[in-house]
């Protein structure tokens, strides 16, 4: 009852007294037969359709989700208390849906759209149902606009676009959680609007997570819909459904918005222990047949739409949490093929202290450099087939001692790229900092930097340029271009503050290998 | 009318429309469901696994008209006997509907008058096209005024106490 103006008051009650002696209002009305872990057989509603939303006599909804020749079948949304067999349950007369608008900014919903922040009531003028179909092909305009992360590992080599649908797969405890966070934080000032639809996750993780927006003021732009571990199936069933439609809202404004599913493997878990309790048919693994289309119905929303659409997009972060790695069991191998791409997180990255923990072989991103940044482009391009090379010759280096040269800078030069991609936890990189740091890695300019002094080199190597060379900071931030002119500025300006730490590289590169000295000396 | 919506499955409509195609009276069959209802005995020993289906079908012959002996023996050849009042209940529905006749559920907070309970039976017959209607009159105090038509799933509220939930509603929506 709380946020009820006077003014609502008084036009309600002129309402219902002009209308008092006219009005007769119509339900269509059926009994509970059966009830019980939350699917309720409903005898009557001869006219309800597939997906609609009932109401019952205590207040709590339901949605139908199979049609018998005397009954229905719904799935309650919320608590069967005060339900029993005999209990009526009436027609909404409307999709399964959720009130959208602008109003839900900055809110936590539930999967049904009411408010579970404490924050009051949300003054929503739309509804749009959770279930809609996907744009069609004519509606869509290819991705070209890149979605930045902040997060170099990915922002260079498996670049997301605004459209894009890229999955983040990985086991338990990886740090995906923490790209989908760090990618809604990176989001800050950049006119995208962001929805996190936490599904099947503890309550607690949820109110950290909004803490954490909070902190970093990512609420002032973001939505989340939980639907947590105690919310029954349906509910955590349709809570990334309802996610889209909100988001669906935004775009058809033409608006950017980013949808991260946290995540799927438990949405498809909710899915079957509903479709087993509404007795369907169980397939692999005991996942109704339809679990493909579970998922891809929900992916195939997120999309680019055309100028003449609105010009938005819902660009989609799904994430999947394998066992033990196998990217080939059932429900990831479905999302793998549905989405444009995947960022794949190791344990064995992670714990050796490799974080974000992105297997860069694994990794890929179909979009690719169409969603990509010039200057990005320019800085990054060799950057996989170099990991490439350093993971090739990785195992030689227990033999370090007995390597040529060549072999060993090839190592120390990856070494020093594994460094740089460390990054710590909501900690996005701006454009110009990625660019500012590839480009030394891409002259190996970090070559007479130790390991163990990388990560703080880098920190303070990007503080200097943004003191000597804010013009071209702002410049490629702006512009995201880097012209052959700036580049070589950038990497005179690096070069400078590398030697003023470590002196001259050329120099102690001489002392290092005095081997043709040497052998000169010798001759004499 | 109870207040109890009598909820009739698949088996016991079955048997009601074998029942209609063979002919069999309807008000038979509700007078034998009447009997059962009325006496826990009789109800009791056709549902007996331990008495034998002969002992039972003699019983029948004795308790039940010739009409109806015959179906209530395959009843209780198929340990359906405790559908008997449902069957009744579908039969009698089955009959209403082959006629036209609608059943309506009339709840009232104050007793409408013989000429209103007349115009409110003929504006129903006219609106949904139906040879009568039958209204099942009953009072409802909680309706405060107005009165609630329920015609088969559909429920046509015009009572106070409905303005008022819809009105409470409208306050404590989101």
């Amino acid at each position: 009852m709380s946020g009820i103006k006077t003014s609502d008051v008084i036009s309600i009650l002129k309402e219902e007294i002009q209308n008092f002696d006219t009005k007769t209002h119509v339900d269509e009305i059926g009994s509970i037969i059966t009830l019980g872990d939350g699917i309720v057989s409903v005898y009557g509603l001869s006219e309800a359709v597939y997906g609609e939303m009932v109401i019952f006599e205590t207040g709590v909804k339901g949605m139908v989700q199979s049609l018998e020749a005397d009954s229905v079948s719904c799935v309650l949304l919320g608590s069967d208390y005060g339900l029993h067999e005999g209990s009526k349950v009436k027609r909404s007369g409307r999709r399964a849906g959720v009130p959208v608008g602008d109003n839900l900014i900055g809110r936590v919903v539930d999967a049904t759209g009411a408010p579970i922040d404490g924050k009051g009531e949300i003054k929503t003028t739309e509804f749009y149902p959770v279930e809609s179909p996907a744009p069609g092909v004519i509606e869509r305009k290819s991705v070209s606009v890149p979605l930045e992360t902040g997060i170099m590992a990915i922002d260079s080599m498996f670049p997301i676009g605004r459209g894009q649908r890229e999955l983040i797969i990985g086991d338990r405890q990886t740090g995906k959680t923490a790209i989908a966070v760090d990618t809604i934080v990176n989001q800050k000032g950049k006119d995208v609007i962001c929805i996190y639809v936490a599904i099947g996750q503890k309550a607690s993780t949820v109110a950290k997570l909004v803490n954490d927006l909070e902190k970093h003021g990512a609420m002032d732009y973001s939505v989340v819909v939980s639907a947590s571990a105690s919310d029954p199936a349906p509910l955590q069933y349709i809570a990334p459904y309802a996610g889209t439609a909100m988001a669906e809202y935004f775009m058809h404004q033409g608006k950017d918005v980013l949808i991260v599913y946290d995540d799927l493997s438990k949405h498809a878990v909710a899915y079957r222990a509903m479709s087993l309790l509404l007795e369907r048919p169980p397939g692999r693994e005991a996942y109704p047949g339809d679990v493909f289309y579970l998922h891809s119905r929900l992916l195939e929303r997120s999309s680019r739409l055309d100028d003449e659409h609105g010009g938005g997009s819902i660009t989609a972060l799904p994430i999947i949490e394998t066992l033990a790695g196998d990217i080939s069991a059932y429900i990831p191998t479905n999302v793998i093929s549905i989405t444009d791409g995947q960022i794949f997180l190791e344990s064995e990255l992670f714990f050796a202290g490799q974080r974000p923990a992105v297997n860069v072989g694994l990794s890929v991103s179909r979009v690719g450099g169409a969603a990509q940044t010039k200057a990005m482009k320019k800085v990054a391009g060799s950057l996989r087939i170099d990991l490439a090379q350093y993971r090739e010759m990785e195992v030689f280096t227990q033999f370090s001692s007995d390597l040529d040269p060549a072999t060993k800078e090839l190592l120390d030069h990856g070494d020093r790229i594994m460094e740089l991609l460390k990054q710590p936890l909501l900690n996005p990189l701006p454009l110009h900092a990625q660019v500012s740091l590839l480009c030394a890695a891409k002259h190996k300019l970090f070559m007479p930097v130790p390991l163990s002094d990388m990560k703080e080199f880098k920190n303070d190597l990007v503080s200097y340029l943004e003191r000597s060379a804010p013009e071209l900071m702002k410049s490629i931030d702006e512009e995201k271009i880097l012209s052959d002119e700036s580049e070589n500025a950038l990497v005179e300006d690096i070069k400078e503050f590398v030697s003023s730490r470590y002196g001259n590289a050329e120099n102690e590169e001489e002392e290092s290998n005095p081997t043709e000295e040497k052998a000169e000396n010798q001759e004499k | 009318m109870s207040n109890k919506t009598t909820i009739i499955d698949g088996v016991s409509k079955r048997y009601a429309v074998a029942l209609a195609e063979l002919k069999i009276d309807p008000a038979a069959v509700m007078e034998a469901a009447a009997l059962a209802e009325k006496s826990a005995e009789l109800t009791e020993s056709m549902t007996n696994p331990s008495i034998s289906l002969s002992e039972k079908y003699r019983a029948i012959d004795r308790i039940f008209s010739e009409d109806i002996s015959a179906f209530i023996k395959v009843l209780c050849k198929n340990d359906d006997f405790h559908r008997l009042s449902e069957i009744a209940e579908a039969c009698r529905r089955n009959e209403l509907k082959t006629k036209n006749i609608a059943e309506v559920r009339f709840e009232y907070a104050v007793r409408p008058s013989d000429e209103q309970l007349k115009k409110i039976k003929s504006a129903l017959i006219k609106k949904f096209d139906l040879s009568d209607v039958v209204l099942n009159l009953n009072e409802n105090e909680n309706l405060i005024g107005g009165y609630r038509m329920t015609i088969g799933d559909k429920v046509y509220d015009k009572s106070a106490a409905g303005a008022y939930e819809r009105m409470r509603a409208a306050f404590t929506r989101r």
